[in-house]
């Protein structure tokens, strides 16, 4: 139809902008999918194993069987992502061949490339990428990411890291804006970014594209936490599969995002929830292990 | 001034909001059902339809927004508000019912359908952004209020407006401003 016009800029970020204030969850299975769904989830992202399993297990993760992203994609009628490596660009042509709604270039799954990540501009359907700090949040963009997410520490059910990221993205965004314009040329190149997105962002106070966060979020309170640092969403991985009751969880998630403002809703919801992950302290964890360091 | 309340359980409530403020209109988001008393307009904004009807229900706001649009209050609905209202949704039931319309879910297909296009009303055209964007299969008595080529996108019903888009994503005016004027000669 030559009256719509696909794959703009404003269509790949307005889906993002679409799942503000909600809850992305991973799923392995079209069942859990469905439990997600029934649960409030604004999104899945389709995985073979969840972060807190390839860490366990080791080896090399790669993007999840086409076979698998299609039954999660028929059980469901809210958005379905899924994961390439980075720099995996044939990953990601499987990915949109298969219409994925979003793809997700993650530092979860072992690097493609360790010099370059993928040329996002060139696909019609738009990318969620990682980031720990504004200078690589601005990267990815300036690649064509329609989203951010703050890294976090995948699989470890430790919001710690979590937390740094998403208080050092909008740390630096708030030093960027207080810069007077002769000192933002300086800003670009510290950051090696462009300017002209520098600038927007100082001038804006925000970054152009919506921004959520994840790693390590486990309980409602995580969930609220981040929405009260000013997370736009939370992406929740390991933290509600891997914990005692799936659905319960799910559920008190997704309400604790909503009303993140609201103690007393986030008290009553996390009422009875039965255990969470066990999860991993991210300082016990070996440098060489650490999934937030992938990625540049 | 005219108040107008965006239902902010989930979704794309900023853009709505400040769009009503630059306007000149007063915007608040509602969240809880005392927000409803302070509001002259309702805007339902875009989000995941599924997601913002499980919250209606567990908040307790289903009544409330419910007996607030039977009130005869304005409200303006895009893209997933217009799915809630609709009576007909992929042919079973709707949430609300409040909109006596036919609809299809994500009736393009998947993100890679979604598109930009231009909006015709009465008025003038403006640009819009269709996101996995439902479709009025049927708009039953409703007048026609936007229309992409030849296909119903816009309808009002009453006090209800309805788009199938989100005007709030290209600061698209048109809506909103109609919106006030309706809550201003309420």
């Amino acid at each position: 139809m030559t009256d719509f016009e696909t794959g703009t800029p404003l269509v790949k970020r307005g889906l993002a902008e679409m799942l503000k204030g909600g809850v992305i969850m991973d799923v392995v299975t079209a069942d859990q999918a469905r439990i997600a769904e029934d649960a409030g989830a604004v999104a899945v992202m389709a995985l073979e194993r969840v972060p807190a399993d390839i860490r366990a297990e080791g080896g090399v993760a790669r993007m999840s069987d086409p076979q698998l992203i299609d039954e999660i994609k028929a059980a469901v009628s809210i958005p379905v992502m899924a994961k390439a490596r980075i720099g995996h660009f044939v990953e990601a042509q499987v990915l949109q061949s298969l219409e994925v709604d979003y793809i997700d270039e993650s530092e979860v799954l072992s690097p493609a490339d360790y010099v370059n990540h993928i040329d996002k501009l060139g696909f019609d359907v738009p990318f969620v990428c990682g980031a720990t700090n504004l200078g690589e949040a601005l990267r990815r963009i300036t690649e064509g990411a329609a989203m951010i997410r703050s890294k976090g520490e995948a699989g470890t059910g430790d919001v710690s890291e979590a937390t740094k990221h998403i208080r050092t993205i909008l740390g630096e965004i708030r030093h960027l804006s207080s810069k007077s314009s002769e000192e933002l040329y300086v800003a670009a190149k510290e950051l090696q970014a462009p300017y002209a997105l520098v600038k927007e962002v100082a001038e804006t106070g925000k970054l152009p594209v919506v921004l959520f966060t994840a790693g390590g979020v486990a309980t409602p309170a995580d969930a609220a936490m981040m929405m009260q640092l000013g997370a736009d969403g939370v992406f929740v991985g390991s933290g509600i599969f891997k914990s005692g009751n799936p659905e319960q969880r799910a559920r008190a998630i997704v309400r604790a995002t909503t009303h993140f403002e609201d103690p007393a809703v986030v008290a009553e919801v996390s009422r009875n929830l039965g255990d969470a992950m066990v999860g991993i302290n991210v300082n016990d964890l070996p440098a060489p292990h650490r999934l937030a360091e992938r990625g540049w | 001034m005219v108040t107008v309340g965006v239902l902010a359980l989930q979704g794309g409530a900023r853009e709505h909001l400040a769009l009503i403020e630059s306007l000149g209109g007063k915007a608040i988001a509602v969240k809880k059902q005392s927000d409803l008393g302070d509001i002259d307009a309702l805007i339902i904004p875009g989000g995941e339809s599924t997601t913002i009807s499980k919250l209606l229900t567990v908040f307790e706001l289903k009544k409330p927004v419910g007996d607030f649009i039977d009130a005869g209050n304005p409200v303006l609905a895009t893209c997933a508000g217009l799915i809630l209202l609709a009576t007909e949704v992929d042919g079973e039931p709707g949430y609300f019912q409040k909109l006596p319309i036919k609809v299809k879910r994500n009736a393009y297909g998947a993100q890679l359908a979604s598109a930009e296009a231009i909006v015709d009303y009465q008025q003038g055209s403006e640009n819009a952004a269709f996101i996995r964007a439902p479709k009025i299969l049927d708009s039953g008595d409703s007048e026609v209020v936007g229309k992409v080529s030849d296909e119903v996108v816009a309808i009002r019903n009453g006090n209800i407006m309805a788009a199938s888009y989100h005007p709030e994503l290209t600061n698209s005016t048109m809506l909103h401003r109609k919106l006030l004027e309706m809550a201003a000669s309420n």
